[in-house]
């Protein structure tokens, strides 16, 4: 149960952390000066978008959780499965940043999610 | 990132003098754009053309497919609407590049599926160590941070996953995301190699069949051809 609730976080939230990290650098824009000033500013003007925090945060608690599974769980275990992410991505792009996804791509998915419940299958 | 391009076109130039475009690189998670902005000279007065798209991924030297699409969004230049393949135009630095920049992207990916792995292992190993973390008590936190920050391998896992993610985005600012993404998909039976070798975990040929099948599922996923949301205004 325990074990589900962090790959859980593991999956979602890192995915979603990332998205929400995407949703803010879009809304910045594209970095033009690679100087070390405006890349500061950069980074200053990101910090004041919400989306940012969120997304950091999702992406923290994703890492944690990674760490606290690996404590008990073997590491060609853990990282196997974490591959569901792909799936969360692209589910999270289709409803959060409305991208289209095609048919291979699912095709794809649906692949890596059999190999995952094979590694599952497996056992610890 | 930006790059200047000089698109000179046979078809085009018996309409237009000179077609002067300026390109910009956008990398979107996964996606990476290019846009045009464009400056079209007729013979004589400039020509309304409102925006010129480039099709995902065209220009990229590693690309699979070199068709570069012109589109125009204003009904009144429909020369526009037609595809043209890179070797019609005359861009600087298109295909002669590409064995170059196969010769530094084999090692860099190399690097990148060695990287990601062995921080994940060096996670483990250090968090093996410490044990399984049981978080009975709110005062548990403390105990189980202070340990795990003063556990060399986690900064070890900490630094390859940081060097990991330098050489990924190095490699997507040359080589497309499509190229790279399959490529990196072996790094699951990495993972796995390093595990036994490094951390003697024990990968039964059951575990190793459903690494290959995920394997084979982000090769797929890689295969495909990101898709564009749209212009991007």
């Amino acid at each position: 149960m325990l074990e589900a609730l962090l790959f859980f976080f593991i999956v979602v939230a890192g995915t979603g952390g990332e998205l929400c990290v995407s949703r803010a650098m879009k809304g910045i824009g594209e970095v033009h000066d690679f100087r070390p000033m405006a890349l500061l500013r950069f980074i200053g003007h990101a910090l004041r978008i919400p989306w940012m925090w969120l997304g950091v945060a999702l992406m923290a608690l994703g890492f944690f959780s990674l760490l606290a599974i690996l404590s008990f769980l073997e590491v060609s275990f853990v990282v196997p499965v974490s591959a569901l992410s792909y799936a969360a991505g692209a589910f999270g792009a289709k409803a959060f940043l409305g991208e289209r996804i095609s048919r291979n791509r699912w095709l794809g998915i649906a692949v890596v999610c059999i190999g995952v419940t094979i590694v599952w299958w497996s056992g610890r | 990132m930006n790059a200047r391009w000089r698109i000179v076109n046979t078809q085009l130039t018996r309409q237009y003098a000179v077609l002067s475009l300026k390109l910009k690189i956008y990398l979107i998670r996964d996606v990476i754009l290019l846009r045009l902005g464009q400056s079209v000279k007729d013979a004589g007065h400039k020509v309304p053309v409102a925006r010129i798209q480039l099709s995902a991924l065209a220009f990229s030297p590693v690309a699979n497919s070199r068709k570069l699409e012109l589109i125009s969004s204003s009904s009144d230049s429909a020369c526009f609407h037609r595809s043209h393949s890179v070797q019609d135009i005359g861009l600087t630095h298109r295909v002669t590049h590409t064995r170059r920049l196969h010769l530094k992207s084999i090692p860099m990916i190399m690097l990148s599926i060695l990287l990601g792995p062995l921080g994940n292992v060096m996670l483990g190993k250090g968090m093996k160590a410490i044990g399984p973390v049981s978080l009975k008590a709110f005062s548990d936190i403390f105990a189980v941070a202070s340990r795990v920050l003063t556990s060399p391998f986690i900064w070890l896992g900490i630094a390859s996953l940081m060097a990991f993610m330098i050489v990924h985005m190095l490699l997507l600012t040359w080589a497309d995301y499509s190229y790279v993404q399959p490529a990196t998909s072996l790094s699951y039976a990495t993972v796995a190699l390093l595990s036994y070798f490094l951390l003697g975990e024990v990968v039964t040929p059951l575990r190793w069949l459903g690494i290959a099948v995920i394997c084979f599922g982000v090769f797929i996923v890689g295969r495909t051809a990101p898709s564009t949301t749209g212009v991007f205004e």
